[in-house]
Order: structure tokens, then C-alpha cells, then sequence
């Protein structure tokens, strides 16, 4: 029982140091090394997408156009004026002078995500369930209409090419480790726990004076300002972005992650980047041919999608809350509920009662 | 959830897996790459798209490169080495490119060859670039595939369109004696414009000022072009050539509804609608040309773009889709004479190489490389007379004048 609650916290945090060391041991193998930096740029749009989704319980379709602009504005604001020159015709002459340090440039991609999350959380945050979630939909198409136009800025359909910065993994690596420090604490902020509330029960929050629509607001521009930086690590860790990767392929494979591990918690989305990282990786090497005992043994082509859409259902039969639950780390050592007791009253000293209202749904689902 | 449920779920995964599909092969390879440093053998990386939307372009052009590599182990390899091929997939997934292009790297590339155009082909290429070694993309046609788009050691075996548009309309105007032209420009791909300003701009340096009578753009996936078409018919006198630079399908069903409309002047076609996937579309295909990169059914000036296409049929049964073929087999003639000038494998030194305005031989003529241009502007161009659903040799020639290319 972890009746202490800073120990529950040190605990949640132990994904992430693990997350941390999965990810420096596979960068010791040379061939794993480019999937590895990927994966940590997943992580950080899975967390990012995961500060929203995960609090709010809305569904949101659009947060890879925070990648987009992201991994745009980092791109651009780094890029050297000599390649900017040759991939732009038109562009603006200060645009293509400007050229900052790739470190800087992340901050600036999050913070420009942030600024656009900010002005589309005026009016979409008004919506909820399926409105919200097919509103940032066409947020996510609007996005990539403009980018994919706008070819004097951003070159169009073309892609842009030699964006600089890390070859290295640290860079990515720290940027996670923040983001999801940014997650954990967000979410037992007091925003993060009236958000939560109004999660599992909207009118219940309405009705004890939760303002749902500032509270969605305030996780909607947090976690545009995550997925932005993730946008554009994206672009440092790849080297080149075009208008085309920040649609529906990157966005259910984001989904996919954050579903699969479960969106209730940090724990989930962790969980999910990585199996479903491994799991493509491996089913990507078996296409290719693995050879063991002498013997060629290959897969059909095509068998990647295949089974990672066959492994989504099959977690949402047996788990429809993830692999994780929706629980935390810590929340592994806790003793299930078995059933809905009624007769527990939280007791002064009890702090592990903070949160019976989650606890006692799943209760009732399983 | 019920035992009984799971336990189908569990036999439903493990039926899907067989079904899709596992086989098992003895292995016949004699160990793997592994580190190539000094070793003695030339190793060519290809990352290219086996499957996905550039696999079209990719496929006839990588055989072409195991032409190549046959042909030169035969006459002793690079270097006094043999070369050997790595080819991987990337399923035309841009962002899957850097990871197969480290692989191949790792294995101990010493060369990549990377896909068909500059948006698929550079991601890979920038790796390559990173770990100090060159590239060549199949046959992107962009001048952007070189330093002015970021890789200063990646290069093209395909040509620069304008280069190939400026060529096509010298032909048009010197040869076939047309004195006027119309442009139908389809902008979705910045290659097919830059097609179609560097023949208008051409084109005009020969026939002279007001010789492009309009310049009209569709869309690849407009259904219908009737607008563009009633401008055409409404001018006072009828263009000697109409040009059309488009990709199928969109250009093929331009090309169908102008002869649909009764307009039967020559038409002209950049090198991205060269390919007989479309032909069948248009019925009665004649009066059509388009400028490519070689003869690709038989009957080219060069013997060996001959014997290459031979070659193809007799492995694979028909003529190849297109004359990008040839582009595979340039391809590793400029690795190779890349690296027999440089004296080595390194990546700085064999761009030097290639940079010092040598011209490189290819099996239809020479090509140059420059320090800002890593795509040939000067290599000669096929004309080919489309008639019958067939290709035929009709011209080749190199321009004599080229639009400015921008190289800043």
C-alpha cells in the first residue's frame, strides 16, 4: 500500500526512466539507432496529444497539426539561407535571412503550436464528445491545406530538406523527460484534477462550478505547445518535413499508440509508443527476411499494417481502457477493487481516496 | 469477457499471422555485409521503393543498376573491386527512408542509390550525406537534387526539366519547323512546371517573342478541361503545336479530351507522361510526341541502350513502361567514373570528382556536373513519335540554349 504520496509520484515516474534506458540501450546498436530517435519524437507527440486527450476525455483528431506547425516554424527558423533560397521561390527575404540555433528553434516550433492551439481553443473548446473531436478534424485538414499551399513559406507539397540539429539522441531525449514531467504534474494541478472531474461527468462538474471550457482551454494550449515541440524534433531528428507526413498516417499511428497503452494515464502512453514501435520494427524486419537455423524466413509484404491493426483490436476486446487500464505506474501495487464499496468513507488521513471515482468505474467495466 | 471469447481472439491472431503469409527459404547468402572498411569489395546500397507509389519508377530503373553492376564486375569492377548490391525498401514511406538508408549504411555501403525524386529520394540521401558518402537518385528531374536543395553530395541521373523541355522545343522549332505553340501546364508538381517555363521560355528564344500563343494550367485530378479547351478553340488561328506538361493520369486524360474536342495539331509531352501505362486511353494515339530520356522499344542510335533494353525483355518479358530505364544504368556509371577519378570511395572526394566539369559517359552521351548543379542540363534528349500505341526513335538532340536555371 503507498499511503505516501510523494513516493506514488517518484513511482509514476519510473516509465520514463525506464522509457529512458530501453532507448539509450538500443541507441548502442547501429541499426537501431534511427528507429530509436523516432520512437522518442512518438513518445513526445503521444504525451503531448496524451495532456488533452488523456485529461479531457475528448478525442482529438488534430493534434498532429501541431506538429505541423511545429516542426514548420522550427524548420524554417533554423534552416540555413542558402538552402531556404533554392527550396522557396517568393519567399519573404526575412524568412529566408533568419537562421537561429536548431535548441532554440524547438522552443520556438512549441511555442508557435501553442499559439495556434491557443487561438483555435477559443471557439472549439466550446464543443465536447464527438462535435469537439470532429472539429479538431477539420482543424487537422484546414492545417494542412494552408501549409501545403502556402509554397512562398513553406514550399508547398515539397518537401524541405536539411533541417539541422540532432543527430544525437539527448536532445529528443530530454525533451520527453520534460514533457512528461509537464504531463504528470499538469494532471494533479488543480486545472488538471477539475478537467479530470469533468471527464468521467460533465453536468456533475458544471454543476460544482467547474469551468469545463477554460479548463479544456488551458490542456488544449499545453499539450499544442507539447506536440509542437514534438513536431519539430520531428524535423531535426528526420532532417526533412514535408506537408504530406503531418496527416491521417501520423495521426492514427499517434492514436494508435495512445489507445493501445491506454489514454488515461502517462503510464499508458509510454507503454503504447513502445510496444507499438517494437511491434513495427519487428514485423517490418520480418517482411525483410530473418534468417534463423540456416533457414530464410519472410513474411508477406504489407504484414506490418496488418497485424498492428489485428494487435489495436485485440487490446480493445480484452482491454478497453488500454493495456494500462488507464492506471499509472504506482497504480500496479495498489490492490484492485473488486467491487464498488460502498461503505468506505475517505477519512482525513486516507490520501490514496483522493481518486475513488476512477478507481470504482473500473471496478464496475471489469 | 468470457474465457471461451478469449481464447477465439487468441486462435482469430494466430490464424491472421498464417494467413498473411510466412515462408521459409534456405538461405543462400554467404554471410552478411557487415563492415566494408578497407575490405574488398564495392558495396552499392540501394533504398529504394519496391512497393508504395514510386515503385513504378523505381523497379525498371533498378534493374538497369544490376545491368550495370554485371557489366562492370565483368570489365573488373571499381576500383579494381567488385560490386556488389544492397537493395531495401521503403515502401515509398519518406519517413521510413532515413532508418533503411542507416541500415544499408551500417552493412558497409560505400554508395547510395536513392528513389526517383527529390522529395522520396532525399530523405535517404541525407543520410548518406551524413555518414560522408555520395548518392544518386534514380532520375529525379529536379535542380534541386544537389547543393541548391541541401545535398552537396547527392546527384541525379535523371535531367534537369527545363534542360529537357528547352531541348524538346528546339527540336519543335528548328526541326519540325512550328512556329507557334500553346502550353497546358498542370502546376501540382513543381517538376511539370518547371517543364513547362522552360520550354515557353525556350521556345521563345527560337520562334521569337508572342511565339506561345497562351499558357493555360489544369489539374491533374480535374475531371474535365472543356474551359481550357474552348480557349483553345477560340483563338484566331490554331496553335502548330499544342504541349502538355502533366503525369498520368490527369496529362493522358488532357491529351483524350483535346482530341475528343477535334483539335488534331501536334501535340507535344514532357518526360513524366513518358510511359505506354497510359495509351490505351487515348484512342487512336497519333500526332503525339514526347520528349524522354532514350528509345525504349527498340530502334535507339545507341547500341547499348539497345542491348539494355534486350536485356530487360529477355528477363522480364516485355519492353520496359519507360525510358527512365536508362537513368539506373547512368546511374552507376557515374558512381562508378566518380570513383575511378577520385581514387577512392569517400564521399567528398568522388563529388569533387564528378564536380570538375569532366563530362561523365553515359550510354546516350555525355553529362555534366558543376558545383551548384548535380543534375545533367546537358545531356542529349530523345524525341519520340507516339503512333499505334507504340514509341518510336524520332530525334535526339542536346540544346543548344538553356532557360536559366536557378542555382541560388
Amino acid at each position: 500500500m503507498l499511503k505516501n504520496r510523494w513516493a506514488t509520484r517518484v513511482i509514476d515516474m519510473v516509465p520514463v526512466a525506464l522509457f529512458a534506458i530501453i532507448v539509450l540501450l538500443a541507441m548502442q546498436s547501429p541499426d537501431l539507432q534511427t528507429p530509436a530517435r523516432v520512437m522518442v519524437v512518438n513518445a513526445v507527440m503521444v504525451v503531448g496529444s496524451y495532456i488533452f486527450i488523456g485529461n479531457s476525455g475528448i478525442l482529438s483528431f488534430g493534434h498532429i497539426g501541431f506538429a505541423a506547425v511545429g516542426a514548420y516554424v522550427s524548420a524554417l527558423a533554423t534552416m540555413s539561407p542558402r538552402i531556404k533560397s533554392g527550396l522557396l521561390d517568393g519567399a519573404p527575404a526575412w524568412l529566408v535571412a533568419i537562421e537561429i540555433n536548431p535548441a532554440l528553434g524547438i522552443l520556438l516550433g512549441g511555442l508557435g503550436a501553442a499559439l495556434v492551439g491557443w487561438v483555435v481553443s477559443l471557439s472549439i473548446m466550446r464543443l465536447s464528445g464527438l462535435s469537439a473531436g470532429i472539429a479538431t478534424l477539420a482543424m487537422l485538414v484546414m492545417i494542412q491545406v494552408v501549409v501545403g499551399n502556402a509554397d512562398p513559406i513553406t514550399g508547398g507539397k515539397n518537401s524541405l530538406i536539411g533541417i539541422p540539429g540532432g543527430t544525437d539522441v539527448y536532445v529528443p531525449l530530454l525533451w520527453l523527460i520534460a514533457i512528461c514531467v509537464l504531463a504528470y504534474v499538469f494532471q494533479h494541478t488543480r486545472t488538471g484534477r477539475r478537467l479530470r472531474a469533468s471527464r468521467e461527468d460533465e453536468v456533475a462538474a458544471r454543476s460544482i462550478g467547474i469551468k469545463v471550457t477554460h479548463e479544456r482551454r488551458v490542456s488544449f494550449v499545453l499539450s499544442a505547445f507539447a506536440v509542437g515541440i514534438g513536431g519539430a524534433l520531428y524535423g531535426q531528428v528526420l532532417g526533412s518535413i514535408n506537408a504530406d507526413a503531418f496527416y491521417f498516417t501520423l495521426t492514427f499511428a499517434v492514436l494508435l499508440m495512445l489507445v493501445f497503452g491506454g489514454m488515461n494515464s502517462l503510464f499508458g502512453a509510454l507503454v503504447g509508443t513502445l510496444v507499438i514501435t517494437v511491434l513495427g520494427e519487428v514485423l517490418r524486419r520480418w517482411e525483410r527476411g530473418v534468417e534463423l537455423f540456416g533457414f530464410m524466413f519472410t513474411g508477406q509484404a504489407g504484414i506490418r499494417e496488418i497485424v498492428l491493426g489485428i494487435a489495436m483490436l485485440v487490446v480493445l476486446f480484452l482491454f478497453r481502457e488500454g493495456l494500462t487500464r488507464g492506471r499509472e505506474f504506482s497504480g500496479l501495487f495498489k490492490k484492485r477493487p473488486q467491487a464498488i464499496r460502498t461503505t468506505v468513507i475517505p477519512t482525513a488521513g486516507s490520501k490514496e481516496k483522493r481518486e475513488p471515482v476512477q478507481e470504482e468505474k473500473e471496478a464496475v467495466r471489469s | 469477457m468470457n474465457g471461451k471469447m478469449r481464447g477465439s481472439l487468441v486462435v482469430l491472431a494466430a490464424g491472421a499471422l498464417v494467413l498473411t503469409g510466412c515462408t521459409a527459404t534456405a538461405t543462400n547468402q554467404g554471410g552478411d555485409g557487415g563492415d566494408n572498411a578497407g575490405g574488398d569489395e564495392i558495396i552499392i546500397g540501394a533504398v529504394i521503393a519496391e512497393t508504395g507509389v514510386m515503385n513504378q519508377y523505381d523497379l525498371p530503373a533498378m534493374a538497369a543498376v544490376e545491368m550495370a553492376i554485371e557489366d562492370l564486375n565483368a570489365e573488373g569492377g571499381i576500383l579494381g573491386r567488385q560490386v556488389r548490391l544492397i537493395q531495401e525498401d521503403y515502401k515509398s514511406e519518406r519517413n521510413l527512408a532515413p532508418t533503411v538508408a542507416q541500415e544499408v549504411i551500417n552493412q558497409g555501403a560505400d554508395a547510395l542509390i536513392v528513389s526517383c525524386d527529390y522529395d522520396f529520394g532525399s530523405p535517404a540521401a541525407l543520410a548518406a550525406q551524413s555518414a560522408g558518402l555520395i548518392s544518386v537518385s534514380l532520375c529525379a528531374g529536379s535542380p534541386r537534387f544537389g547543393p541548391i536543395g541541401g545535398l552537396d553530395l547527392g546527384f541525379s541521373a535523371g535531367m534537369v526539366s527545363q534542360a529537357t523541355a528547352a531541348a524538346a522545343a528546339e527540336w519543335a522549332n528548328t526541326e519540325q519547323g512550328w512556329k507557334t505553340a500553346y502550353v497546358l501546364e498542370d502546376p501540382t508538381l513543381r517538376v511539370d512546371t518547371d517543364w513547362a517555363n522552360g520550354f515557353i521560355d525556350a521556345f521563345e528564344h527560337f520562334a521569337g517573342e508572342g511565339a506561345v500563343l497562351g499558357k493555360d494550367t489544369f489539374q491533374n485530378s480535374d475531371p474535365s478541361i472543356n474551359a481550357q479547351i474552348s480557349k483553345i478553340q477560340a483563338l484566331p488561328t490554331p496553335p502548330e503545336v499544342l504541349v502538355i506538361s502533366s503525369y498520368a493520369p490527369g496529362g493522358a486524360s488532357a491529351l483524350r479530351q483535346v482530341r475528343a474536342a477535334g483539335i488534331d495539331v501536334p501535340v507535344l509531352l514532357n518526360d513524366a507522361l513518358d510511359s505506354t501505362g497510359w495509351f490505351d486511353a487515348v484512342p487512336d494515339l497519333a500526332n503525339t510526341w514526347v520528349a524522354n530520356h532514350a528509345q525504349y522499344h527498340g530502334g535507339d542510335p545507341s547500341d547499348k541502350v539497345n542491348e539494355i533494353i534486350d536485356r530487360y525483355v529477355e528477363a522480364q518479358g516485355d519492353f520496359p513502361p519507360s525510358s527512365l530505364i536508362v537513368d539506373g544504368y547512368i546511374a552507376m556509371q557515374m558512381i562508378a567514373q566518380g570513383m575511378e577519378r577520385a581514387d577512392s570511395t569517400e564521399g567528398e572526394a568522388v563529388t569533387a570528382a564528378l564536380e570538375d566539369g569532366t563530362p561523365v559517359e553515359t550510354v546516350v552521351g555525355p553529362a555534366t556536373f558543376s558545383e551548384t548543379l548535380h543534375t545533367a542540363a546537358d545531356r542529349p534528349v530523345t524525341i519520340a513519335a507516339l503512333e499505334g500505341g507504340e514509341p518510336t526513335f524520332a530525334a535526339r538532340l542536346t540544346a543548344s540554349y538553356l532557360p536559366e536555371i536557378a542555382t541560388e
